[in-house]
């Protein structure tokens, strides 16, 4: 890990800035694809149309015709769609980055640590159960997969503690392991249970994006804003954590603190994530880590820069997933497996003299 | 000034300090002597405020140190294994030592980039600043550890066996770092295995034995043949240059 780009501030910013532009000619690109084709210039004019002050920048021009049905299509389906692919990838690749950070380690995926499948066994819990109750644009769902996400993060923590140091590689990928089986076994009990509801549950286990749009978007948005602002304040202490707790406590790091905050942030990510989209693995794996080869490891640039690249991987994979197979969508988690799991297989190998922990 | 008055500490139930005192005053070295598993590494976590001892205090200009909560600009601490999770530059790792003055999220000043390249003056790595930690050779590692550790601009310097897997050249230039720390006004705690550097360096010594304090003074007067082969159960000679002990273990002749 060279962190090739990282000298220079200006440096950063310019190419987190292309990032940003990519980021958006993918979401353009993106809405061009689906059962209705619709070419470039359609979706611009919608996009124009749609937004009040371009809007009068159209009408001095006074040229376009728009059809109420392509507006609603790129509006209200691919444009929501998009946005919500937006939001899992920052909060999956984010709550990675956090993740890696508290287990100083660079495997601890939410997916890999169990995180994604306690959020999902909340969230099937809370479908089965029929939560329903809102409180200030809160929703129950992804609360319930927040606290199924912190009961599997606070296990995986306790389990793989080794005093001050940090958990040996192996110890945090095979109780992670565990309690994912423990947790599926969990969702499989319920669906075979409550009958109604197995295609949404199934849905959990696979991860996808189909039919997401603005009202999932809007429910998970206070959860969405809450975690990564915890998040981006964490960029310091997760820093100083690099030397392990003990170091970190002796330069004045309110350790237990910092912990409480990271584990609860992160989780609340992965919980909004999951409670729309399902169990998508690893972009909490790549995302962190090609940042990190971009950027170096200081959090301050490391954690932004994974989410922007956790958002571009997961406009990408929902177009492949949406585009793969003509008659059909394929489930993202299952594109975003086919691309994590070998490099999941390729870092374990890469790095295998290094994750011993201490 | 660091004083530790009674302390007594235990992870389990087995006693792993019992009844220790101590002071470390400006501009001295405290070497902290003693076998394995003597307790060296807890003292110093203690007086760190890394660990809190069952009973006893550790007091930091005359309070208690875990009621001064700022405690972490006045001491800090070099661990004995510093591994880093990721490879962060020799700069970067220096200017977390201003964390304790800037906190969580105050942006770092002027100031603080005129600590860390103080500190990277003292410790020598300004040509090394824009180094990774992982493409450092041991003592560079150690020293970049030991710039951190300036950038907190302590009073009190606390080194857990900074020179242990050290060759010759970096071991030298590392205690003549630490010495010149003191020279300048720090109060230095180090514990040491290389009983002949303490000998040569310390302004005075404690040795441990077993978790209690077996003695404490000056080099010359502890560091001798009945204390030695008590404390470490083993025949040692003692030789005198510059009119400091020098020890040498006695080896079997014919094992």
């Amino acid at each position: 890990m060279t962190g090739m780009l990282k000298k220079r501030k200006s440096t950063f910013i310019i190419v987190f800035i292309i990032l940003l532009i990519l980021l958006f000619f993918l979401i353009l690109i993106s809405m061009c694809i689906g059962s209705v084709p619709l070419s470039f210039s359609d979706v611009v004019d919608v996009i124009i149309y749609k937004l009040p002050f371009l809007n009068n920048f159209l009408d001095n021009d006074n040229s376009v015709q728009i059809d109420e049905g392509i507006v609603s299509i790129v509006w209200d389906y691919r444009l929501g769609r998009s946005l919500v692919a937006v939001m899992v990838g920052i909060s999956l690749a984010a709550s990675g980055a956090v993740f890696q950070g508290l287990f100083r380690n660079p495997l601890a995926d939410p997916f890999i640590i169990g995180a994604s499948s306690g959020a999902a066994l909340g969230s099937t819990l809370a479908i089965v159960f029929g939560f329903s109750v809102s409180f200030l644009g809160f929703t129950p769902i992804p609360f319930a997969a927040f606290l199924g996400a912190l009961i599997s993060v606070a296990l995986i923590y306790a389990f793989t503690r080794t005093g001050s140091s940090s958990p040996p590689a192996v110890t945090l990928l095979l109780a992670g392991t565990a309690l994912s089986s423990l947790f599926f076994a969990c969702v499989s009990i319920i669906m075979s249970v409550s009958e109604n509801d197995l295609h949404k549950i199934f849905f959990w286990l696979l991860g996808s994006l189909n039919g997401r749009t603005w009202p999932h978007l809007l429910a998970i948005l206070p959860y969405f804003i809450i975690s990564l602002g915890i998040i981006f304040i964490l960029a310091r202490p997760l820093d100083i954590m690099a030397f392990g707790e003990e170091t970190a406590s002796g330069m004045g790091l309110n350790v237990k603190r910092a912990r409480i905050l990271i584990v609860v942030s992160a989780s609340l990510a992965t919980a909004s994530a999951v409670s729309i989209s399902g169990i998508i693995g690893f972009v909490g794996l790549i995302a962190p880590h090609i940042a990190r080869l971009l950027f170096g490891p200081a959090h301050k640039r490391l954690i932004p820069a994974s989410a922007v690249i956790g958002a571009l991987l997961l406009v990408v994979s929902d177009d492949l997933a949406r585009t793969l197979l003509e008659s059909r969508e394929l489930p993202i988690g299952v594109l975003t497996a086919l691309l994590g799991a070998p490099f999941f297989l390729y870092l374990l190998k890469s790095k295998q003299n290094t994750l011993g922990g201490e | 000034m660091l004083e530790a008055k009674n302390i007594h500490f235990k992870y389990s139930e087995e006693p792993v300090l019992t009844d220790i005192s101590l002071k470390a005053e400006p501009g001295k070295i405290l070497a902290i002597i003693g076998p394995n598993g003597s307790g060296k590494t807890t003292l110093i976590k203690i007086l760190g405020r890394i660990l809190k001892a069952h009973s006893g205090t550790v007091l930091l200009n005359n309070k208690n140190i875990w009621s001064v909560h700022d405690a972490a600009r006045k001491i800090a601490w070099v661990a004995q294994n510093n591994k880093l999770a990721w490879p962060f530059s020799v700069k970067q790792i220096t200017l977390m030592g201003r964390f304790p003055h800037r906190g969580w999220l105050s942006s770092y000043t002027k100031d603080d980039y005129k600590a860390v390249e103080q500190a990277l003056n003292k410790t020598g790595l300004k040509e090394l600043k824009d180094r990774l930690i992982n493409t450092l050779s041991g003592g560079e590692v150690q020293r970049a550890i030991i710039a951190r550790a300036l950038a907190q601009e302590p009073d009190i310097l606390l080194l857990d066996e900074p020179v242990a897997h050290l060759d010759l050249k970096y071991k030298v230039a590392v205690i003549n770092l630490i010495k010149s720390l003191a020279d300048h006004g720090i109060a230095v705690v180090i514990s040491l295995h290389d009983l002949n550097l303490a000998a040569q360096y310390a302004d005075r010594v404690i040795l441990l034995k077993g978790g209690k304090l077996f003695a404490a003074g000056v080099p010359s007067s502890i560091l001798n043949q009945k204390n030695l082969e008590e404390v470490y159960e083993t025949k040692v000679n003692i030789v005198y240059y510059n009119n400091l002990p020098f020890i040498i273990p006695v080896l079997d002749k014919n094992p």
